[in-house]
């Protein structure tokens, strides 16, 4: 094995991003309508280096990459198929809460009551929120990438902070393979479609960020803030440049970001305050 | 009447054998599975589980027993929250989605000066090895501070050096050690 492959900063960034912009740049050329491709391509072999191919013991987060591979296989029937509409987001809408119950079994199987409802209800409100309210909308392909880029890379900085380095690895995994797209979407002259891979970019950050939430420490109220972000695209902003509209939703959603990044910083410091002393590492 | 004394002997070694071994419960309040580690190369360190179960069946006479213990992961503690925060997650023992680490171990075998061999299997963040573990020492007797000198008390140290990257824990490879001391300070009481 090559050891600068072993690198955290190499897997979690360097490699997704240049193998999904170069794939990008090529499935543009070739196949355009399958551009957004570049996007599991860049990111696959990345995550198989962070969490290797082996399915034993079947945890959350090996249940999450098998479920973005089944996502990636939907999309790709959804768009072939011309599905669009009700029946798609139905579709969709379905796919969501039986990928989240299946990540959250190992939890639910032990909670009850008031603590089950809480978590599952929560969970499955935070999830359809995140991907169906980017996949509905009409928006600028640049736009939904940077929207799915951004969420991606701010859920990659709460799961470490909040106690889980190999969550966040593999949610900066995706936010650089997304980034690779959205450079050459953005530097395109011709019109892209990645839609049909927002679905499974979004699945996968937002069940990245509640295992986060349930296995790790991370504070639901981070995910509050990483809520928003799906929402600053919808801003009726009406600029001629297309890259000054992107710049003030970049910067409206880094202060999303922010915002959960000092949630999860605060309550990760009161945890080391509790033995007076942060100097864990 | 020859059935009937064959049958005879067979109910009389039937009843010595079952005898013969003992059926003991772990005392949770003096039983605390315990690890060492190397940090980074710099130092030593240590942790252990405050909740553990289990059961001992012994059979002093013939030396040998079997062993069942389970450690309840999301008891780990190394003196400081965030730390063991960070071990319950799924860096580490992923105690989240595996919560109970156990340890199962048909073949005891001891030896007259109180060492001895225990081979079973481990299962840590869901994932079962065989482990070996060395009997240090093991004594048996009577709970000196028992008023009825009733409640009789077996106790024993065993480890075994086993590596997490065969569970699947590989966060901080190779700067955190890799291969770890486990270490059961047991003590059961005789049902």
């Amino acid at each position: 094995m090559i050891t600068w492959l072993d690198n955290p900063l190499v897997q979690s960034a360097l490699l997704p991003f240049i193998m999904a912009l170069v794939l990008a740049r090529v499935l543009a050329a070739f196949l355009p309508r399958w551009q957004g491709l570049a996007i599991p391509l860049g990111f696959y072999p990345a995550a198989v280096l962070m969490a290797g191919l082996q399915l034993v013991p079947f945890t959350s987060t090996r249940k999450i990459l098998l479920l973005g591979v089944i996502a990636v296989i939907l999309s790709g029937i959804f768009s072939w198929r011309n599905m669009l509409g009700l029946s798609h987001r139905f579709l969709l809408a379905v796919s969501i809460v039986v990928a989240t119950l299946w990540v959250l079994w190992p939890l639910l199987m032990r909670t009850d009551g008031l603590a089950l409802l809480s978590v599952l209800g929560s969970g499955l409100i935070y999830m359809l929120w995140l991907t169906l309210l980017i996949d509905a909308q009409r928006l600028d392909m640049p736009v939904k990438l940077l929207n799915a880029c951004v969420f991606s890379a701010g859920v990659a900085v709460v799961a470490t902070i909040g106690g889980s380095a190999l969550l966040g690895q593999l949610s900066g995994a995706l936010a650089a393979a997304t980034g690779g797209v959205l450079l050459v979407v953005f530097f395109s002259r011709k019109p892209s479609d990645a839609q049909m891979f927002m679905f499974p970019v979004m699945l996968m950050a937002g069940l990245l960020s509640l295992a986060a939430v349930v296995y790790a420490s991370l504070p639901w109220r981070s995910l509050l803030c990483l809520m928003a972000i799906p929402l600053v695209s919808l801003l009726p902003l009406s600029f001629n440049k297309l890259w000054l509209k992107l710049l003030i939703q970049l910067l409206l959603m880094l202060m999303a970001v922010a915002g959960a990044v000092y949630i999860a910083w605060d309550f990760s410091s009161n945890l080391a305050l509790d033995n007076a002393d942060n100097g864990y590492y | 009447m020859r059935n009937l004394m064959f049958f005879v002997i067979l109910l009389l070694v039937g009843t010595a054998a079952q005898a013969a071994k003992e059926s003991y419960t772990i005392d949770p309040y003096h039983t605390y599975p315990n690890f060492t580690i190397n940090h980074l190369g710099f130092s030593t360190m240590h942790g252990r589980f405050d909740k553990t179960t289990g059961r001992l069946a012994l059979d002093r006479a013939g030396m040998t027993g079997a062993l069942d213990i389970s450690i309840d992961a999301t008891s780990v503690s190394t003196g400081m929250k965030k730390r063991d925060d960070h071990l319950r997650g799924p860096d580490f023992l992923n105690s989240g989605e595996f919560p109970t680490i156990t340890y199962k171990a048909g073949r005891v075998k001891l030896n007259k000066d109180g060492t001895g061999q225990v081979n079973g299997q481990l299962t840590l963040a869901g994932v079962m090895r065989d482990v070996t573990l060395t009997v240090n020492a093991m004594h048996c007797a009577t709970h000196p501070f028992d008023p009825s000198k009733k409640k009789f008390v077996c106790g024993f140290d065993a480890s075994a050096v086993i590596k997490r990257s065969d569970f699947g824990i590989k966060y901080g490879l190779p700067a955190i050690g890799d291969e770890m001391q486990l270490s059961f300070e047991v003590e059961a009481v005789r049902d």
